[in-house]
């Protein structure tokens, strides 16, 4: 029963992971007991019969709960239709800004236009039909001002880190406040925008490699770096 | 094709015009992720050949009707660039051999891709041959598994192909111009090299039964070939990258 990959290996589709009594994370396809890779991820072998799969790149899909950060790109009669940087356009319903009785087309335009940038939550989606917003939730909604800064949505993850400790550590050590959408858009406010150009260039480097071992870690060497570079 | 009398492909010790022997593939390199706008490239030179391969997607389908309720649709365009062929620049409007490389390169990658896993979506394979000089559809698959898989598109395996072709009466491996068009005979097939099965086999010219089930024997032991430089070419592009990241830490 052996494992054919080592940690940090790269592994292509159909390769042969593992075969056995192992545990797969992530794309495999089984055949029996044998564990082929789905996609090109990167392999890393954890200790008690585990291997786990993180692909290397991957479009976003929305799912349930998610904290996206959406983009107007047309209104309609009864709602927005929003870019979630997926192959899947969201809709925000009016009922889901407004209580009834909602108003007049005329007036969606004044309350969210074409441009504007929503912080929002995947309400549902299935494949079948298109994923639903809510903007209903405290600190949802327009946002107003900040910086985007835009990522691959398969690194973004390690923006949050375990528990959020990672945009935690970012926010109070910078200074600024952000926003992480699943979607890999990254907004950050600060108080000046020396604050926030510094938050915009921590996030890109951060998600710069295809994989990091301890984001956290990463994160606080990148902090270093970026507050020697900014002080010289 | 018929055969062109008087043209001699083999040499009096039975090797061929480049030298190769029959079971030879010509010199294959390839090279991933080669273009920073695409969502997965790919870049081969099989000899003379040079092919550069742009994926795009899963992506919204555009036009919308086209978009299929139950997988996603996967378009190929195979394009000769005007000064890819020897002869007289060709036109730049496809032609109706390229239209119909575009549909087989599409039906030989089909069966290799999880297509149920994005619902509504499209996924638009670019090709574009800058220099042909033989076997341009097989290397063409060959790369375009590539850039597939760079895009992070699910796979059941990659896939990769060859041609087999019949010159003086014997089967050789991997056509070049020249011997396609004076040879007896041209099959070009096309794998998914772990799971062994067929998915592109054409031909023109005359083979005998045991003639194609050699071609097939013939066309594997390549295409594995094939398929340990498309692994390679993967495996470097990132690797690269995380050994890049592993110095760093000293």
């Amino acid at each position: 029963m052996p494992v054919y990959v080592s940690s940090g290996q790269v592994v292509v589709p159909g390769e042969l992971v593992a075969e056995g009594s192992y545990e797969v994370h992530g794309p495999f396809v089984a055949s029996g007991k044998r564990y082929y890779a789905k996609v090109l991820s990167v392999a890393v072998v954890e200790k008690t019969k585990q291997v786990r799969l993180i692909p290397l790149k991957r479009v976003y899909i929305p799912s349930e709960g998610d904290l996206v950060v959406g983009k107007v790109i047309d209104v309609g009669p009864t709602f927005w239709l929003v870019d979630i940087n997926s192959p899947y356009t969201a809709l925000l319903l009016v009922s889901e800004v407004f209580p009834k009785p909602a108003p007049q087309q005329r007036e969606l335009s004044e309350i969210f236009r074409v441009g504007d940038l929503l912080a929002a939550k995947v309400l549902s989606f299935d494949f079948a039909h298109d994923p639903l917003l809510t903007v209903k939730e405290p600190k949802l909604g327009k946002v107003a001002r900040g910086l985007l800064v835009e990522v691959a949505p398969a690194r973004v993850s390690r923006v949050i880190g375990k528990r959020g400790q990672v945009a935690d550590y970012l926010s109070e050590t910078l200074g600024v406040e952000l926003i992480v959408g699943r979607n890999g858009r990254v907004i950050v406010i600060g108080k000046s925008p020396d604050n926030e150009a510094l938050a915009a260039y921590v996030v890109t480097r951060l998600c710069e490699k295809p994989y990091v071992e301890d984001p956290l870690e990463e994160a606080k060497k990148l902090v270093e770096v970026a507050k020697r570079r900014w002080s010289a | 094709m018929t055969a062109g009398a008087g043209v001699k492909l083999l040499t009096e010790d039975g090797r061929r015009l480049d030298g190769r022997a029959l079971n030879e593939l010509r010199r294959c390199r390839i090279e991933a992720g080669v273009l920073k706008n695409a969502d997965g490239s790919a870049y081969i030179e099989l000899g003379r050949n040079k092919i550069i391969v742009a994926v795009y997607g899963p992506r919204e389908v555009h036009p919308r009707h086209e978009a299929l309720p139950d997988r996603m649709l996967l378009r190929c365009r195979y394009s000769m660039l005007p000064f890819s062929v020897a002869e007289e620049r060709k036109s730049p409007a496809p032609t109706r051999r390229e239209v119909e490389i575009s549909k087989v390169i599409r039906e030989a990658l089909e069966p290799a891709i999880f297509l149920e896993e994005f619902p509504r979506t499209s996924v638009d394979v670019y090709i574009e041959v800058i220099e042909a000089d033989g076997s341009t559809r097989v290397a063409s698959i060959t790369a375009a598994a590539v850039a597939l898989a760079d895009a992070g598109i699910p796979m059941r395996d990659l896939v990769a192909g060859v041609s087999i072709g019949k010159i003086e009466g014997k089967l050789a491996v991997d056509l070049s111009g020249i011997e396609d068009q004076h040879g007896e005979g041209d099959m070009p097939i096309a794998m998914m090299p772990r799971l062994g099965e067929v998915t592109l086999m054409q031909a023109d010219g005359r083979f005998t039964r045991e003639e194609v089930a050699q071609a097939l024997r013939m066309a594997r032991e390549a295409i594995l070939k094939l398929y340990e430089e498309q692994k390679r070419a993967l495996k470097e592009r990132y690797s690269k990258v995380l050994a890049a990241e592993l110095g760093e830490e000293q």
